[in-house]
């Protein structure tokens, strides 16, 4: 009965099978293979768990065929061991799109062991399963469990789209023990900015952006580039700005502050051989990026210079970044250290707050990407102890009405992240998907938590008191920052209790 | 053509079915040749048998109020309503397979994906949980194949028979 079915319609019903039963009907008839075989059918692969066993056999025959493969590695065939491994990978020459997600323990260093060029891969997702541990008095990063090899994504050379937790950066290992062993930044890495330095109009954002950067670069203020700056100033009305600071490591990606930085301290021989990094591949297509933090070394403090959002990075990995989306780290709730009678609420705020991003870290992104159009923070966290998101009194969302907001195109935030020069969307909070956790606890007050969206830095009046806080970063940080880290952790478990 | 007018669909067995344009134009077919012809004179639909334009209206009048559910793919029960689909679109399907196919065939031909996606999802799923000899059996498919070429097919697809 089925034959009077033209092929096509026979394909759309095989699309509603799983791969087995596809498979099964390729066995019925002449007709029934022929439909099965039709390459349309394998264009877009989602494999059940019980399919995974059979993954070799399926991407041997119809790998050529698929385009879009999503898999969630299961039990014994799980990603990375030796059922399920990259290579087999490879054999989708056509790959545009791959999402791969249950990586736990090693699989996923197991998995990037191999490597083999996919050029025609456009979009790369990577879940892994809970990993970062917060515990009562330690925490731990999971960064063995969730790293992505830099040099590993030189096997993607036209990726566009990339989702992952951490990206690691490799170095020999002597550099990653003085990483181990490195304080967080220290004081000579700051840049003081003129507390009276002019705010400049969009029409000259990027000339007073490199200047600004040069400025950084050149602290001493001597040179051309300081001239210039003086220059400009002189053209441009006057306002009056705090004081502040910019982490100088989050420019560092500038040649010339690096070999500027080597004349006035030339380092020791032996620190010269030591910091001598793998060259590392450039991803000039990348446009979209969500990550959690860079990580060198064990990567196992979060916050420090082992594990943050290092900019600095991006800018050297994917110089065409468009979109970025900074999120949290995926903790795992049920490991997590838990009072008598402590909600999972407060659990889930316990970890928001500490595995928020620090606002330090997002200084300058837009001299460093010239390209970043829009920013999505999933929590943010002003370095002094305050986590601003949608359910914060920092940022809210603007107000309707164009009299009670301004755009901020020439206030200090926007001059902050250095994107003062182009349209740009800023979105800090909790995620769709934190909301949807909450959600599921069943506490209506906490949900849902929306999203505080600055739609081209339109900020209410009454939100400028964010830059008290940037002024904070006025108090040296140094070693003891992941002991108040600590310490606001544990009060913050008494507060949820 | 006046706002009110109703479209006038011919079946391939003459009869005329008179129904709102909105509910017409579900069918892409219907939509493209109303807008190319714009004619005030009935459409005649002569792939569609009586019986089953009278159930292809019912499903668009339907579905005019109730935009479907998207179904979820691969099907994850012999049940559709566990896989999206409405309690009145699973019933709507329950059907005999003879006009289960016409069915299929006849939203094939007026290019209403909705219904299309629907029907094939009911034929998924009396082919799911079956092997092979089931799925023969099931769609009175006739074996083809030389017993050569079945044990080789039978041999390329031995795992998912185990599966």
């Amino acid at each position: 009965m089925t034959s009077v079915l033209p092929l096509d319609v026979l394909c759309n019903c095989l699309a509603c099978c799983s791969l087995s039963e596809r498979l099964r009907c390729a066995v019925a008839s002449r007709r029934w293979q022929e439909a099965v075989l039709e390459p349309c059918l394998w264009g877009s692969l989602t494999p059940d768990p019980e399919d995974l066993l059979f993954l070799n056999v399926l991407l041997d025959r119809f790998g050529p065929s698929i385009r879009c493969l999503k898999i969630t590695g299961h039990g014994p065939n799980r990603l990375g061991s030796s059922a399920l491994s990259f290579p087999q990978l490879a054999k989708c020459i056509h790959l545009e799109s791959l999402s791969l997600s249950g990586f736990r323990g090693r699989d996923l260093e197991n998995f990037c062991q191999s490597r083999c060029q996919m050029p025609a891969l456009r979009s790369l997702v990577i879940e892994c399963d809970p990993y970062f541990n917060l515990g009562s008095f330690s925490h731990n990063t999971g960064a063995h469990m969730a790293s992505l090899p830099i040099s590993w994504l030189a096997c993607f050379p036209n990726l566009e789209r990339l989702v992952c937790d951490y990206l690691k950066v490799e170095a020999s290992d002597t550099e990653a023990e003085a990483c181990d062993a490195e304080t967080t930044d220290s004081e000579d890495e700051v840049v003081w900015l003129d507390h009276n330095a002019d705010l400049p109009d969009a029409s000259r954002a990027a000339s007073f952006g490199s200047a600004a950067s040069a400025d950084a670069v050149d602290a001493g203020g001597d040179g051309p580039e300081a001239e210039h700056v003086e220059g400009a100033e002189a053209s441009l009305p006057r306002r009056t700005m705090s004081t502040l600071e910019l982490p100088i490591g989050a420019l560092s990606p500038h040649r010339e502050y690096r070999e500027h930085r080597e004349q006035r301290e030339p380092r020791k021989e032996s620190q010269k051989v030591q910091s001598s990094e793998p060259e590392q591949p450039q991803l000039k297509k990348l446009r979209d990026l969500s990550f959690v933090a860079v990580v060198r070394g064990s990567g196992s403090t979060w916050h420090s210079s082992h594990c943050r959002c290092d900019l600095s990075v991006l800018a050297h990995l994917a110089p065409g970044l468009e979109h970025l989306f900074v999120r949290g780290p995926s903790v795992a709730l049920g490991r997590m250290s838990r009072r008598p009678g402590q909600r999972i609420e407060g659990l889930i705020r316990v970890s928001r707050h500490f595995c928020s991003t620090g606002l330090r870290d997002l200084l300058a992104v837009g001299y460093l990407l010239p390209s970043l159009r829009s920013l999505k923070v999933e929590v943010a966290k002003d370095d002094t102890g305050h986590s601003w998101d949608s359910s914060g009194s920092l940022l809210t969302v603007p107000a309707a009405s164009a009299a009670s907001s301004r755009p901020l195109h020439a206030s200090h935030l926007a001059l902050l992240l250095g994107v003062h020069d182009r349209p740009f969307l800023l979105s800090v909070g909790a995620s769709d998907v934190l909301a949807s956790k909450l959600r599921r606890t069943g506490n209506a007050a906490a949900s849902p938590a929306s999203v505080s969206a600055f739609h081209s830095f339109a900020v209410a009046e009454q939100h400028l008191p964010l830059l008290q806080c940037l002024q904070k970063f006025l108090e040296q940080k140094d070693q003891k920052e992941s002991k108040d880290l600590q310490q606001e952790f544990e009060v913050d478990i008494v507060e949820a209790a | 053509m006046a706002e009110g007018d109703k479209l006038k669909l011919k079946s391939s067995q003459g009869e005329i079915f008179e129904v709102d344009p909105e509910v017409a134009t579900m069918s892409t077919l219907i939509k493209n040749m109303v807008e190319d012809s714009g004619t005030d004179e009935e459409i005649p639909l002569p792939n569609v048998k009586t019986a089953i334009l009278s159930k292809v209206i019912d499903y668009c009048k339907y579905h005019k109020d109730n935009p479907p559910e998207e179904i979820q793919k691969p099907l994850k029960s012999t049940n559709l309503v566990e896989c999206g689909v409405s309690e009145w679109d699973s019933e709507y399907v329950n059907i005999e397979q003879e006009v289960l196919f016409e069915l299929i065939l006849a939203a094939n031909y007026l290019d209403i994906k909705s219904l299309l996606d629907l029907t094939c999802a009911k034929v998924a799923s009396m082919i799911k949980g079956k092997n092979t000899e089931e799925i023969r059996k099931q769609f009175n498919i006739v074996n083809d194949f030389t017993p050569e070429e079945e044990a080789q097919v039978r041999e390329e697809n031995r795992w998912c028979e185990d599966a």
